[in-house]
């Protein structure tokens, strides 16, 4: 609104409100003079909702009569409380230990003319002989004498197609020798030395090979440094000779066969072939709390996590896969491939694997719980290529499942004990400082439902309900000391099973509970599931919706005997503020009620200044001659009209004097069912109190104080 | 006669200023005049300089009170007054105030006013001629006169700047009270027209005016003439209000007296504000042109000696904006005597109906450069039952410093 016009606009209000105004003519003082005013100051109207104000505790029936309702969820317990899956996550490391090189064979032969050849140029003279004898009959009968003393040049092994250098920390090799010659031989001494130098790698004795004989022998290779090139000797060879006349055929050959197999190297520069490095199935054993055991579970939200980190040079896989975790038949696993890390580096991977919406066997054998069945295959895929492999190198890796939010379990979910207990505000009757109600007709009902399927008992530990302002309590009488509480069974999965106890006047203490006007009640139940079950039975399920909830409900309708019942309020109250009633100069405050509740009222309104100390008191009447009375009942007991009631205070000009330091009120109405006829009077909703505040006064208008 | 009186309270000198001060030479002056025309409302409210109004007061002015009441207030200063000549032409500058308040009401509001609506308890009361009207504006006059022969003709242009304006077109309200008081209802109806208080330096209304004359002498002792005043007007900067409701009122209303956290300043707070609102909603800005009051009169002097002079005049009041500054025909009877050659003496019946009727009288001084003149106007009933209060007085004072 323009602020030009407040010159204006007060005179209006003034000339529409009755109030006077004063014509101001150039600065001549403004003439105070004395009005009767008769003007409406304040009106309320107190309906049932304004006076019981907290709607959430009213209802009204199709009657219109008034009920008081109050719930509290007392239990309330799901899924997620007692079923929490642990992530199943794994640290590895695996080094190159585990790393193999591939087998290998090489062939060597040593013939009868080679043997012939050494022994000719032999300083012994016999021997020289029968090396020439030998040599220059070959293809005829000869008797072979005995020798001794024979050795081979180093022969050259090349491995370099393989490896270039090996330090074994496992291997064997397996020395293979066929004696084709036509003697027998004995104490054949054979070598096997890295070409570089260094002590042999294998020095083995065959004391007797006969004509036609094989002879093996099988040597640890572990902790030898094997080179690429090799050499391989025959030491000694000796021969006892024939005495039967044998054919002299100089080609003929002691064969000689090394193998080296199963080789694991901490060390190597090689080709490496492809090969697992890992490859299992292990149990992941879930230890559930509440001696929960699960047989099936089908996972909400949830997944496989798997990093891999790799320094070798060659490519890696990684597959982890959870066999009994299906979704749509597929079964649930991550494959992660590593390419070759870089020399002296590293490469990393991350994979995840959704499992919302799989189902997972958690059963092994039919008698284990809680088992995950997980398969883990790790390999190194050969590139063909020579590389270096330490004893430094390693493939990391984190793997399992995490954040695991069941939809659904089954099995046996414990013999776990809830205890809820707490206390509360009830705040039906918070308005009413002092007083007793005595409520005809008080119900409690105490509701558990259950959708999870599990039996169990409750048992009630105590209920009881005070009144804080009066320190009066009640223990609720009535309710069974336990009762059972079952749940939906796997036949009938969706139902919810309701369990309650209702309890009225007639089987219970609910009438006198009520009586004391309670502001706060307490309760404790426990909960045992599973209570007196077979655990071997594992018939117990649970979706992610599942609870079990309990539920107190109190109703009552609005029906009985009130007995000084008392409401208050304290509010903040300035008359200055109030403007032009500051120039009220004396009057009557007129309180006019109109009142259709079937109790009568005893009013009163106390002021105090902004110290708290108390001024004065709307009413200088006794508490017999401030009685607002009540409507009168018809014949049903209906209050069809309200009854008026005027009070009046009347304010002489030292008392609105006092009234002006005034700055907060305090309103107390003590309200009583009719003395005259003390019956139970029901509360309906279409009931109310009209107050109106009219002053009746001498005013003073103009610029002026009195 | 007096030089500066330009439209007088009495009569006795109707020839206007600038008619009359063809031989009045170079001078310097000031003037003002005053007025109270009431019915209802004695002249006593005016003087009234007591802080309580007294019992007896009050019922004396309440007894007085008609079924239709009115008050009517103006003034008319003219701060400085410079005459002079250029060439044989005569011209006249003037600079300063005028205003004028009227107010019209009945006797229940009055009655209201003064002792509260507890007497009108179970009853309706209701006044629907009601309301008011107020300019205040400040003037700059330059003005001229010629003679021809048997003939002078005069005329001023008045440069008006206003100050501050209030008018309602139509204002009417009922008011029933509830015999316990518990509600009062009332039905309102007002269409505003408001202009707030503007100084010299900030004022952005403004206007003009002028006046014409010409007066005729038949022969040595007869002459005829005419005036026409304030045929002018302002446009005015201001604020538009209309509104018409019914609102019946049973107090603030208190949600629960048993709410905790009663903010009980605060909701009477809100309430008040929403009513304002209703009162004074529906408010627009505009701009609104005002005339002034125009008057005018035809005269016949007749001069059967040297020193006395009768003279009968018709007077119109026209108003073009509204019905409530006093308007219509008034008749003028009057007479002035020169007791010397430095004193005069004036008297005048005027009649305009019960709203503005009475007698007054005058006097003047002329000496060898200075005049003074004062006027009154009866300050009491006249002409019963229906008689209004009509008060005024007139005065000014001029020196002349050279004779042109």
């Amino acid at each position: 609104m323009n602020q030009p016009l407040n010159k204006y606009s007060g005179v209006l209000l003034l000339l529409l409100f009755t109030l006077p105004f004063a014509c101001r003519f150039q600065d001549k003082p403004i003439p105070v003079w004395e009005t009767e005013v008769l003007v409406p100051l304040l009106n309320s109207h107190l309906g049932v909702m304004d006076i019981i104000k907290d709607t959430n505790f009213v209802s009204v029936d199709t009657n219109n009569v008034l009920w008081l309702t109050y719930r509290d969820t007392v239990i309330n317990y799901k899924l997620s409380d007692y079923v929490i899956i642990p992530d199943s996550t794994v640290r590895q490391t695996y080094s190159i230990d585990s790393a193999s090189l591939a087998s290998q064979t090489i062939t060597n032969s040593v013939s009868l003319g080679y043997i012939a050849n050494q022994m000719y140029q032999s300083s012994d003279i016999f021997l020289s002989f029968m090396g020439f004898v030998i040599l220059n009959t070959n293809g005829d009968s000869i008797m072979p004498p005995s020798f001794s003393g024979i050795t081979s040049d180093p022969v050259p092994l090349d491995a370099s197609s393989f490896f270039e250098q090996a330090q074994l920390s496992q291997g064997f090799m397996d020395i293979l020798i066929t004696n084709n010659l036509p003697i027998p031989l004995s104490n054949v001494q054979f070598s096997i030395a890295n070409q570089s130098g260094g002590n042999p790698i294998l020095l083995d004795t065959f004391p007797s090979i006969p004509v036609g004989g094989v002879v093996q022998s099988t040597r640890s290779l572990a902790g030898k440094l094997v080179e690429s090139a090799l050499v391989a000797q025959i030491i000694n060879m000796d021969s006892p000779g024939s005495t039967d006349s044998v054919l002299n055929d100089t080609s003929s050959a002691i064969v000689v066969t090394i193998t080296v197999r199963d080789l694991r190297a901490s060390n190597a520069t090689a080709i490496f072939p492809t090969q697992e490095f890992l490859h299992d199935t292990t149990i992941f054993d879930y230890n559930l709390d509440n001696d929960v055991k699960l047989t099936k579970m089908t996972i909400k939200s949830g997944k496989i996590i798997v990093t891999a980190v790799s320094t070798i040079e060659e490519q890696v896989r990684f597959q982890y896969i959870i066999p009994k975790a299906t979704y749509n038949n597929q079964v649930a696993g991550v494959n992660s491939v590593l390419p070759p890390a870089p020399i002296g580096g590293q490469v990393t991977m991350v994979k995840e694997y959704d499992l919302a919406g799989h189902t997972v066997d958690l059963t092994v054998d039919g008698t284990k719980y809680n088992q995950m069945e997980q398969i883990r295959i790790a390999s190194i895929d050969s590139s063909g290529n020579m590389i270096t492999i330490t004893n430094k190198d390693s493939v990391f890796l984190y793997y399992g499942l995490v954040d695991i939010v069941p939809e659904y379990v089954e099995g046996f979910l414990g013999e776990a004990h809830y205890t809820f207990s707490d206390s509360s505000s009830l705040d039906m009757f918070k308005n009413i400082q002092l007083g007793t109600i005595e409520l005809e007709n008080p119900k409690m009902n105490f509701t558990i439902n259950s959708s999870i399927g599990i039996n169990g008992q409750l048992v009630n530990r105590g209920v009881s309900v005070t009144n804080k302002k009066t320190g009066q309590s009640k223990n609720l009488e009535g309710m069974p000391p336990y009762f059972d509480v079952n749940g939906p069974t796997l036949s009938n999965p969706t139902q919810n099973v309701t369990s309650s106890v209702f309890l009225d006047k007639t089987n219970s203490n609910v009438v006198d509970l009520f009586k004391i006007l309670p502001d706060f009640y307490t309760y404790k139940f426990d909960v045992y599931a599973n209570y007196d079950k077979d655990p071997s039975v594992k018939d117990n399920f649970a979706t992610d919706q599942s609870s079990i909830t309990g539920v107190l409900d109190i109703s009552m309708p609005f029906s009985g005997v009130v007995n000084n019942i008392t409401l208050t309020d304290t509010f903040d109250f300035n008359l200055e503020e109030a403007g032009s009633l500051t120039k009220v100069k004396e009057g009557t405050l007129k309180c006019i009620t109109n009142n259709s509740f079937p109790y009568q009222a005893k009013i009163q309104i106390y002021f105090m200044d902004e110290f708290g100390t108390l001024v004065d008191s709307l009413f200088h009447l006794s508490e017999s001659q401030r009685i607002v009375y009540a409507g009168i009942a018809n014949s049903n007991g209906y209050v069809e009209s309200p009854t008026q009631t005027i009070l009046n205070s009347f304010a002489d000009q030292a008392r609105i004097q006092k009234l002006k330091t005034v700055r907060k009120a305090y309103s107390r109405a003590v309200l009583d069912s009719d003395p005259n006829n003390l019956v139970p009077r029901t509360i309906y909703s279409t009931y109310y109190v009209d107050i109106k505040l009219v002053g009746d006064f001498v005013y003073l208008p103009g610029g002026s104080q009195p | 006669m007096s030089f500066f009186q330009e439209r007088h309270l009495s009569g006795t000198d109707v020839q206007p200023a600038y008619l009359s001060f063809l031989d009045a030479g170079f001078r310097i002056g000031q003037s003002g005049d005053v007025s109270y025309l009431s019915r209802g409302l004695p002249a006593d409210i005016l003087v009234y300089t007591g802080d309580t109004l007294g019992s007896a007061q009050k019922s004396s002015w309440i007894s007085q009170l008609k079924s239709e009441n009115y008050a009517d207030f103006s003034y008319n200063i003219n701060l400085g007054t410079f005459q002079f000549r250029v060439g044989k032409v005569p011209f006249s500058v003037s600079f300063g105030q005028r205003s004028k308040a009227y107010t019209r009401f009945s006797e229940n509001t009055a009655k209201l006013i003064l002792n509260g609506n507890k007497q009108f308890a179970g009853q309706t009361i209701y006044d629907s001629t009601a309301g008011f009207s107020q300019f205040s504006v400040r003037h700059l006059t330059i003005g001229s006169a010629w003679k021809a022969g048997k003939l002078i003709f005069g005329g001023k242009v008045k440069l008006l700047q206003g100050s501050s304006f209030g008018h309602s077109e139509n204002l009417d309200y009922s008011l029933y009270t509830q015999m316990n008081g518990e509600e009062v209802t009332t039905r309102y109806n007002y269409n505003l027209f408001f202009s707030e208080y503007k100084n010299l330096s900030d004022s952005k209304s403004y206007g003009f005016a002028i006046d014409l004359g010409a007066e005729y002498a038949i022969n040595d002792k007869l002459n005829v003439g005419f005036t026409l005043s304030d045929l002018g007007a302002v446009k005015w900067e201001g604020y538009r209000y209309k509104v018409v409701d019914t609102v019946a009122y049973n107090g603030f209303e208190i949600p629960s007296l048993f709410t905790d956290d009663l903010d009980f300043s605060g909701i009477i707070q809100s309430q008040i504000d929403s009513l304002k609102d209703k009162v004074l909603k529906d408010s627009v800005v505009e701009s609104s042109t005002y005339s002034l009051p125009a008057f005018g009169s035809v005269y016949v002097k007749y001069n059967p000696g040297a020193n006395t002079t009768f003279l009968l005049s018709c007077d119109y009041q026209y108003n073009t904006t509204n019905e409530f500054f006093t308007d219509g025909l008034i008749g003028n009877v009057a007479i002035n005597q020169n007791l010397s050659k430095k004193l005069a003496l004036g008297f005048a019946l005027f009649y305009g109906g019960h709203r503005y009727s009475g007698f007054s009288w005058s006097m003047s001084y002329t000496g060898e450069r200075t005049r003074i003149f004062v006027a009154l106007q009866n300050p009491y009933a006249m002409f019963s039952p229906n008689t209004a209060y009509n008060a005024g007085a007139s005065a000014g004072w001029s020196f002349q410093f050279k004779n042109l």
